[in-house]
């Protein structure tokens, strides 16, 4: 992984320090709240509905075994013994108090993390593949591309203050496990026919109420002119995106509103000019420096295991569905990767314990090349595994309450934290989560369902992603009460939709009902166990369903 | 509420105000001031000795001109407070309105962590 | 009085004469050029903090139309941006609140370094570069 140099140091550090500055100027009197929100906010300190929340940057969702324990000694130190994996891949603190933010920011940048950007108007996390750097038929590791946007987005003077939040996402393989669609920015990294490597762009994705999925609009871009493409469509963005209205400030209204082909007529008229200017002005990085940050992403030395067998392992029902279901194909033979389920039942989606922390990483160190990975999908996971070692890999994890073996399946569910935790939400969202899992506890009955995505929001922000659920479920709040609202047949991989609204909203006791009863319409439906309910839902529309979403007699 | 208020009421809406978070209602009925700490972000309410208290027993239960009045003075105390605004409450003091459930679950915490409830001593 | 800071020095100086030109946060300088002959001063305005249009502008009129005379900052402008100006190519920027300009120095000196090749200082893949 990338490690820090003077420079990097020195950035972080600079930053704690102007920070430790403002939190003191605020406790003091001298600034007032309205001057210090928008800079405590620039490092990822919100004021929640009964404490403070930091959050901290796991830059493309990779740590080391160092990191995490630290992220479990500020969980222990100044917490509440938990910490939350976010759907940015970084991680959050619920209960820090306000004094000990800079000693928490000291502590992390000692570790080479930081809080930086993870709020405000500006360019936020680049996310990425968990499986980055493991996975089979990845045209080159896109952690470099997301490395190299990293250092360029952070303190960027140009975009810091633009009309909205700005999410860059990067993948590199023909699976999107990344979520591109649903990003201001996607970069797939490419091949083009004479073999070079580059960048296929996508602009204008994003949920929130107005859900929009992105547009391509450039089929190849040199891998050297990334940086120079990227500040021509922020330039266009920062200059031309509207500021009058909160909700339509987002580059997908701007898309939207030009046109797609427009806009990228103006990013290619703006990159042109940039690279006009030439050395001096252009932001593009010298190729050294590229190769240096790249020397960082070099595969871990993987031993030559050659053949060796899955089926060697005990016979164990629930190690068998792990194996099935949070495994995953790696790109040398007798290695696999693994997906850490933080989905355990009666747990909030995301949520980790310190002790668990330390588990991970006493597991990666002895098991996984020190390589440990934050997930979209509020799970962690661990790229490089022997396949031979799945075993006790697993029997580690499920002593720490780790090994729920229910990755992509009903109770995987994403929640955002809702009305338990968020000072915008309406409604509450990680009990529904936890109710689904409840009804669906039996994981022999989970895996018969197959995969069913789940994604639940407290309010029309969207970030519980439901429009890109399989099943995707809105709080809403009729005076004063919990209602939700379910869409069907959302995505978020490479075959991006964004779900359809069915009827009007359920009461919280009602919406586990109507989840059992369209699993059970698609039983029914389903030609094989091979066809998935957002399949069923593609060939039969929703109809279907909405037939029995409030339970009323079923046609026969 | 008198006659003549409500009659009054009618006439002219009642003050436009920030209810908690992103929310807007209008000053009518009874209300408690409530913000969050500065230091620890806890949930805190405003009282009669123009102090404030994690217990919203002893919040100091205001409407009308008074609720804008005290407001303006909780405000100004930005040593120790943030965004201080108006909740509804009903007759036995607890919250009311359409902020009924969030301003339940800010007294009370998290409801899938009920081991993180305030502890309150006993009156 | 508001009061002028250079950016460069930290300096403190009165509010020069009135800029040659002014341009509002919406003339869009990617779509329409201007003319620049005679100007030797230009005002760039922020109507918020938040609003980092002038930003752009700045390196636009820097960049693309090479305009190497005076580029103020005026409007609600905060001390942390301080260095963002510096670094698009503000020379001064216009404090009215004078009481701030102690914290507008300090905030020049935040920053050691930064990752971004703009028209003011040497960028760390640059210094990096440099000592391969």
């Amino acid at each position: 992984m990338y490690r820090y140099d003077d420079y990097d140091r020195a950035m972080v550090a600079d930053r704690v320090a102007e920070f430790r500055g403002q939190v003191e100027r605020r406790i003091s009197g001298e600034l007032t709240e309205d001057e210090f929100k928008p800079l405590r906010l620039m490092n990822g300190l919100y004021l929640q509905l009964h404490a403070y929340m930091l959050r901290v940057a796991v830059p493309y969702g990779t740590l080391n075994p160092d990191q995490l324990r630290v992220l479990a000694s500020v969980a222990r130190d100044y917490d509440r013994g938990y910490a939350h994996v976010s759907t940015r891949q970084n991680f959050q603190f619920n209960w820090p108090k306000l004094k000990d933010v800079p000693d928490i920011l000291d502590r992390l940048a000692d570790a080479e993390m930081h809080a930086i950007q993870t709020s405000g108007n500006c360019i936020r996390n680049t996310t990425t593949d968990p499986f980055a750097g493991a996975a089979l038929g990845e045209v080159e590791d896109p952690r470099i591309t997301c490395e190299v946007i990293r250092q360029w987005s952070t303190f960027h003077p140009e975009f810091t203050f633009l009309p909205r939040k700005f999410k860059i996402a990067v993948s590199a393989t023909e699976e999107d496990r990344a979520a591109l669609a649903v990003h201001d920015i996607g970069l797939q990294i490419v091949r083009s026919d004479g073999g070079e490597v580059g960048y296929r762009v996508l602009v204008g994705g994003g949920q929130g109420r107005t859900p929009h999925l992105g547009v391509w609009i450039r089929d190849f871009l040199p891998q050297a002119e990334l940086l120079s493409y990227l500040e021509a469509i922020l330039r266009v963005y920062n200059i031309r995106g509207r500021r009058d209205n909160l909700y339509k400030a987002r580059i997908k209204i701007l898309v939207d509103a030009m046109g797609s082909e427009a806009f990228a007529e103006a990013v290619e008229e703006a990159f042109v000019a940039f690279r006009k200017v030439g050395s001096g002005g252009s932001v593009d990085l010298p190729q050294a420096e590229r190769q240096r940050i790249s020397t960082f992403f070099k595969p871990p030395a993987l031993p030559a295991v050659g053949e060796t067998s899955r089926n060697n392992v005990p016979s164990n029902a629930r190690f068998a569905l792990w194996l099935k279901h949070n495994t995953h194909p790696h790109r040398e033979d007798g290695y696999s990767s693994a997906t850490i389920s933080l989905k355990a039942p009666g747990q909030a989606p995301g949520d980790v314990m310190a002790e668990q922390l330390d588990a991970v990483a006493a597991i990666a160190e002895k098991y996984a090349f020190s390589d440990v990975r934050t997930t979209h999908e509020q799970n962690m996971a661990l790229p490089h595994l022997r396949t031979d070692e799945l075993f006790a890999v697993w029997e580690a994890l499920d002593a720490v309450g780790l090994g729920e073996p229910n990755h992509g399946l009903i109770s995987d569910i994403i929640a955002c934290p809702g009305l338990d935790y968020c000072n915008l939400a309406n409604t509450r969202s990680i009990p529904i989560a936890n109710r689904i899992q409840e009804r669906f506890a039996d994981l022999e009955r989970q895996a018969t369902i197959g995969e069913l995505k789940i994604k639940i929001s407290g309010c029309i922000n969207a970030c519980g992603h439901h429009h890109v659920g399989h099943i995707g479920i809105l709080g809403v709040d009729k005076k004063g009460e919990e209602f939700y609202q379910i869409t069907l047949g959302g995505s978020a991989d490479e075959n991006a939709s964004i779900g359809e609204i069915v009827g009007r909203g359920l009461s919280t006791d009602d919406v586990v009902d109507a989840i059992e009863r369209m699993v059970a319409r698609y039983l029914e439906r389903r030609l094989s166990d091979k066809e998935r309910f957002v399949d069923v839902y593609q060939r039969l529309g929703a109809e279907p369903f909405k037939e029995v979403l409030y339970g009323e007699a079923v046609a026969a | 509420m008198s006659q003549t208020a409500i009659q009054q009421a009618a006439v002219t809406p009642a003050q436009k105000i920030s209810t908690g978070g992103v929310k807007k209602g209008r000053n009518t009925g009874t209300k408690v001031i409530t913000a969050n700490d500065l230091f620890s972000g806890a949930v805190i309410y405003w009282t009669s000795e123009r102090t404030w208290t994690e217990d919203m027993a002893k919040a100091l239960v205001v409407s009308g001109d008074d609720a804008m009045a005290q407001l303006t003075v909780a405000i100004s105390d930005e040593g120790r407070s943030v965004g201080p605004y108006l909740m509804d409450i009903d007759e036995d003091g607890s919250p009311a309105g359409r902020g009924k459930l969030r301003e339940r679950i800010r007294d009370a915490g998290p409801t899938i962590h009920p081991e993180f409830a305030r502890q309150r001593k006993e009156a | 009085m508001a009061k002028l800071l250079q950016l460069e020095t930290g300096a403190v100086v009165d509010v020069a004469p009135e800029a040659d030109l002014a341009l509002t946060e919406d003339q869009d300088l990617m779509a329409s050029p201007i003319e620049l002959e005679g100007v030797r001063t230009i005002a760039l305005h922020f109507p918020k903090f938040k609003d980092g249009r002038a930003f752009s502008q700045a390196l636009i009129l820097r960049q693309h139309f090479g305009f190497s005379g005076e580029l103020r900052a005026v409007g609600n402008v905060i001390p942390d941006q301080a260095l963002y100006l510096r670094r698009v190519g503000f020379d001064v920027v216009e404090i009215e609140d004078t009481a701030r300009v102690g914290a507008f120095q300090d905030a020049l000196k935040c920053y050691r370094y930064a990752y971004q090749q703009s028209v003011s200082g040497v960028a760390v893949p640059q210094l990096r570069s440099a000592e391969q």
